[in-house]
């Protein structure tokens, strides 16, 4: 597995469509998400230029995993789509805190799947330590990340420390919750 | 001394002691079945158990969140849940004098609690409920 780690400006625009192309396979077919998309590109306002990307590649290429990284001190998804989830708590709104979204490992090519459909087993965990490396690189303390509670057996399996922020909500009859990763 | 249940706001941790936690009612809030299989299987193995996840929530404010994974085991007579895994949930656990049990002891404890409730019933009938079709 390849990883390539950067900001919008600093990747070319055809890794910025083959990940684009990527996340809807994933989250709009795949997944089934309700998601504004386009042209099979799947996009939406946090993928701004100063947005933080990780992705992996196959040996052939392929892009087989892919993350999102943003500053809380800028909006991002949780602050501004789903602050529910965070129960009334304060929405963290600092540099060391980033959030982790569109976060998936699906291999298109011939991999074997997990339980949870965007995580493939073997992509998943190296591709999220990549993701919580680079973002500590970028002043990242904790992360934090809406996602599906299946996220906590791949985050044990891979020795991360994280806990809830507080109780899942039912969303599309999903339970889903925001989720503090330790950095450090 | 009755410490009281405080939520920090920079780490989301609802910081209690065991017996707090122990007073407090949960409430079943959803349950489901894996349905792409189970999550650990090793490369090449056929899963062939049904497992699943069950999310709780206590009474109350701040308000506490555990959920866990399940394995069912059947024969020919009954059905039946059982724990499979840790605990995941927004709580640190306190000793008498307030002081975090940290992350290891705190697990320890939670799956202690699990294993000391009745939730099978709650969770079976609702994964009844929810894939009866």
């Amino acid at each position: 597995m390849n990883v390539i780690a950067g900001k919008t400006g600093a990747l070319s625009e055809e890794l910025l469509t083959s990940v684009a192309q990527y996340r809807h396979k994933v989250f709009v077919e795949m997944l089934g998400w309700d998601l504004k998309c386009s042209a099979g590109l799947e996009l939406d306002q946090f993928d701004r230029p100063d947005t933080l990307y990780v992705v992996a590649k196959d040996e052939q290429g392929h892009v087989n995993g892919c993350a999102r990284l943003l500053p809380t001190s800028k909006p991002y998804l949780l602050g501004e789509v789903f602050p529910e989830l965070m129960q009334g708590q304060p929405i963290p709104c600092t540099p060391d805190v980033w959030e982790l979204s569109r976060f998936a490992s699906v291999d298109f090519n011939g991999g074997k799947s997990s339980a949870l459909a965007q995580f493939s087993s073997g992509v998943a965990a190296q591709l999220l330590r990549e993701a919580i490396a680079i973002a500590k690189t970028h002043g990242a303390k904790r992360l934090i990340t809406v996602s599906p509670i299946g996220i906590e057996r791949l985050l044990r399996h891979t020795g991360v420390r994280a806990h809830r922020a507080g109780p899942p909500m039912i969303i599309n009859g999903h339970p889903i919750f925001a989720c503090w990763i330790d950095v450090e | 001394m009755d410490n009281t249940i405080s939520c920090e706001t920079a780490t989301g941790y609802i910081r209690l002691s065991y017996a707090q936690l122990q007073d407090i009612r949960l409430i079943h809030l959803i349950s489901g079945v894996d349905e792409n299989g189970p999550a650990a299987c090793a490369d090449g193995a056929v899963p062939t158990a049904i497992t699943g996840y069950t999310e709780w929530v206590g009474e109350g404010s701040p308000v506490v969140s555990i959920g866990w994974d399940w394995q069912m085991l059947a024969d020919h007579s009954q059905v039946q849940l059982i724990r499979v895994g840790g605990a995941s949930s927004n709580i640190m656990l306190q000793s008498a004098g307030q002081t975090d049990l940290g992350h290891t002891k705190t697990a320890f404890l939670l799956e202690t609690l699990i294993d000391s409730l009745l939730w099978q019933p709650a969770t079976l009938e609702y994964v009844s409920v929810r894939y009866k079709n």
